[in-house]
């Protein structure tokens, strides 16, 4: 049979659980907005139960456990998402660069091409002016410094991407470093049996920024502690323990090669900010910078090889109107490309009359400034199959597409993503609401037990005082 | 489903944020009157557009070009009529020297009258265009392309042709070489020499062979001036043609480019009206909480 201390010990029970969940819904009020922190509840059961004679009856509440809602089937989605979602926003963010240095139009390497031919067509007029001779040098000169503006950017946005390699790496072992300490910390916290929530919170953060720069996989061992590898199986942390990548810079554009331990991952990271950039810097750029120099070489063979069919104006056989790409050197000297080295023999600048612009000594001759302005039309791109100007649209078409591709990829994994998050938040985010009638019911809940409470203290002492006390 | 804070504000920025892009293009449309601003917008429109671009700059250079050249051309077609009325005026004075009634002075009268007309021709042979002999060929001879040496004259030039482009696929010679205009026989100078001896010499004969030389003379500058008026046809017709080349390049520009503002001013006020009714029914559900009906 109950005793009235037994009784105050139930409305004892009742205010201590209570004020345990008040004091979780003011924690998740408080942390509503902390990202990754998952809501959490008090687990209410009855305590041990006591032999009546009426039978079993209760002995109050008890918290059993503080619970966090989470689903790790969507944290798991959110991570992979986010992988994807980094990849194509990095390439997109560095073909947006790429795509604003080749525009069309008035500066560019389609206006240099045109001009330069132009200028041809017009000494064809007059072929013996001075004038004109300084002006399809000028052209010329507009051409090399369009060409040569292109290839720098692209290739000082190829080591801007670079250098964001090595910014990542050191981001993903710092990160690695934090899992491995939290992983400890969660071992000793859970040893107790009760769940670390606001770790692993925070562990899940710290994998999710994991993701964003590279394709981390991960698993949860029995003792609590997250085993995550990276490029397909590459071990980074391991429990307790990181095993932090390198970036190496290796030969003479000092390219960083991502390494775990001695093995080269670079080709194997498929996900993330550094996989965007790995694609960016060694497939992307080397194309666009492939078919710029092609574009670059071939006007240069083309021009120097009508050239030296024409004769100048001191009888001369045209001497190289550009200065040939020179071949890579062993070891190579940067920069090599043709569009980066495109300029005009210095001898032509210094003398105009050193043009050809005739083929037969005259000076009225204008046959070979005629055959350099036909040049324009001649298909000798792409195997034989566009023009120069052509040549350089389909590049822009190119980088357009390429860009737009990436624009819309990135588009669709971010509502994917987002997605997720909110089913992710739906699940594990802190709702205002629901916390405000959590208080309500503790509230009242305390107020009921304080008022069973005061109750049974009157009970008592009303025996205490009919046995005159 | 649970809808968070989180869950809206999410939503909320990410919706905010498209609709402002929206309003970000439309506006960009509206200021440049491109539809067509970088590559990504549209790279197939980009990548034509820079192909037309091209094309549509060679044009416009062919087309300066060929006002220049129409211009010479001109000049050559009155250099040329000028040479004819100078060979009429020859075969007249010879005419005259043929109708029986010729005294002395009246001879020595046309002899001077040829002797004036063959300086005019001589002058006419040294006409130059821009500063350039029009008819020493592609040869620039440092004093005149045609020297005088009573009787007879040296050519100081060459017989080739000088060829312009006026437009990429069609070609057209823009000068007449001295040789084919004055070299070949019967050359006008030496027929204006003869002339003037057979008139001196009284020599009927004479002065009939060289008024037929001067009549096959008039017949080539004749021949050779309707060519040069084929060919300032052939530079106009071009002209018009690459004129209206562009014309039609500029419209797909324009078609590829160029923004439809009606449809872009409609898309900035469809945006501004939905980023209004976003943020004013954000703000609503911001203020309603159950926190403010406890007590």
């Amino acid at each position: 049979m109950g005793s009235l201390f037994a009784s105050l010990d139930i409305g004892r029970k009742s205010l201590q659980s209570h004020q345990l969940a008040l004091q979780v819904t003011s924690n998740n009020m408080s942390n509503i907005n902390t990202p990754g922190y998952s809501r959490q509840h008090a687990v209410f059961e009855t305590d041990f139960s006591v032999q009546t004679s009426a039978g079993l009856i209760g002995s109050g509440v008890t918290v059993k456990n503080i619970a966090s809602a989470r689903d790790q089937f969507i944290e798991l989605r959110v991570v992979e998402e986010t992988q994807h979602t980094s990849e194509q926003e990095a390439m997109f963010n560095a073909l947006d660069q790429i795509q604003r240095i080749l525009p069309s139009g008035s500066g560019g390497v389609q206006d240099g091409i045109s001009q330069f031919f132009n200028s041809f067509s017009t000494l064809a007029n007059n072929p013996e002016s001075s004038a004109l001779r300084n002006a399809v040098l000028s052209a010329a000169q507009n051409l090399a410094t369009s060409f040569n503006g292109a290839a720098r950017q692209l290739e000082e946005t190829q080591s801007s991407v670079n250098r964001s390699i090595e910014d990542a790496v050191n981001k993903v072992n710092i990160l690695a470093g934090n899992v491995a300490t939290l992983n400890q910390e969660i071992i000793v916290a859970e040893g107790g049996g009760t769940e670390a929530s606001g770790l692993r919170d925070q562990r899940q953060e710290y994998i999710k920024e994991l993701s964003s720069l590279v394709d981390v996989r991960y698993y949860e061992a029995q003792d609590g502690a997250f085993y995550v590898s990276v490029a397909g199986g590459h071990s980074l942390v391991s429990g307790n323990t990181s095993q932090p990548l390198s970036a190496v810079p290796v030969g003479i554009q000092g390219h960083f090669e991502v390494r775990s331990g001695v093995n080269n991952i670079t080709n194997l990271i498929s996900g993330g900010e550094v996989a965007g950039f790995i694609e960016i810097r060694d497939q992307k750029i080397p194309t666009y910078l492939g078919d710029l120099d092609t574009l670059a070489n071939t006007i240069i063979n083309q021009v120097n090889t009508q050239h030296a069919l024409g004769t100048d104006l001191l009888g001369n056989a045209g001497a190289n109107f550009f200065n040939p790409t020179p071949a890579p050197a062993a070891p190579l000297v940067l920069p090599a490309g043709a569009a980066r080295n495109f300029s005009v023999n210095a001898a032509l600048v210094a003398d105009p009359r050193l043009v050809a612009a005739g083929q037969s000594g005259e000076a009225g001759d204008n046959a070979n400034a005629l055959a350099l302005a036909g040049l324009a039309a001649v298909k000798t791109l792409n195997g034989g199959n566009e023009t120069f100007a052509e040549g350089f649209a389909s590049l822009q078409f190119r980088v357009g597409t390429d860009t737009q591709g990436a624009k819309r990829t990135l588009d669709a994994q971010s509502a994917v993503l987002t997605q997720l998050q909110n089913q992710r938040d739906s699940v594990s985010g802190v709702s205002l609401d629901e916390e405000a009638l959590d208080l309500v019911r503790f509230q009242r809940a305390y107020q009921a037990a304080t008022k069973f409470i005061s109750t049974i203290d009157q009970l008592t002492g009303d025996i205490i005082a009919a046995f005159g006390g | 489903m649970r809808v968070t804070p989180s869950i809206q504000s999410r939503n909320f920025l990410e919706d905010l944020a498209r609709t402002k892009a929206r309003m970000d293009k439309a506006q960009d449309e509206m200021s440049s009157g491109r539809r067509v601003n970088i590559l990504s917008d549209d790279p197939y429109a980009a990548g034509q557009a820079s192909e037309i671009e091209a094309v549509s700059s060679e044009n416009t250079e062919y087309i300066s070009n060929n006002d220049q050249l129409s211009s010479k051309l001109g000049f050559l077609d009155s250099t040329l009529q000028r040479l004819v009325l100078s060979v009429e005026n020859a075969q007249t004075l010879a005419a005259q020297a043929l109708s029986g009634t010729t005294t002395a002075e009246s001879r020595a009268a046309l002899s001077e009258g040829i002797t004036g007309t063959r300086k005019q021709v001589l002058s006419i042979a040294n006409t130059q265009y821009n500063g350039v002999f029009l008819f020493s060929g592609t040869h620039r001879p440092a004093a005149d392309a045609f020297t005088d040496n009573a009787p007879g004259f040296t050519y100081d030039g060459n017989d080739d042709a000088i060829y312009q482009r006026l437009d990429r696929s069609t070609t057209v010679q823009t000068n007449i070489t001295g040789q084919d205009l004055f070299g070949d026989p019967p050359a006008i100078l030496d027929v204006l020499d003869d002339l003037k001896t057979a008139i001196d010499n009284n020599d009927p004969t004479a002065i009939r062979t060289e008024m037929a030389n001067l009549e096959t003379f008039s017949n080539r500058v004749n021949a050779l001036g309707a060519i040069v008026g084929e060919r300032v046809q052939l530079v106009d017709q071009t002209q018009a043609r690459l004129r209206e080349h562009n014309l039609a390049l500029k419209k797909e520009t324009s078609r590829l480019t160029d923004a439809n503002l009606v449809e872009s001013i409609s898309d900035f006020n469809l945006a501004d009206q939905a980023v209004k009714v976003s943020l004013s029914s954000q703000a609503r559900i911001e203020q309603l909480s159950l926190l403010d009906y406890l007590r």
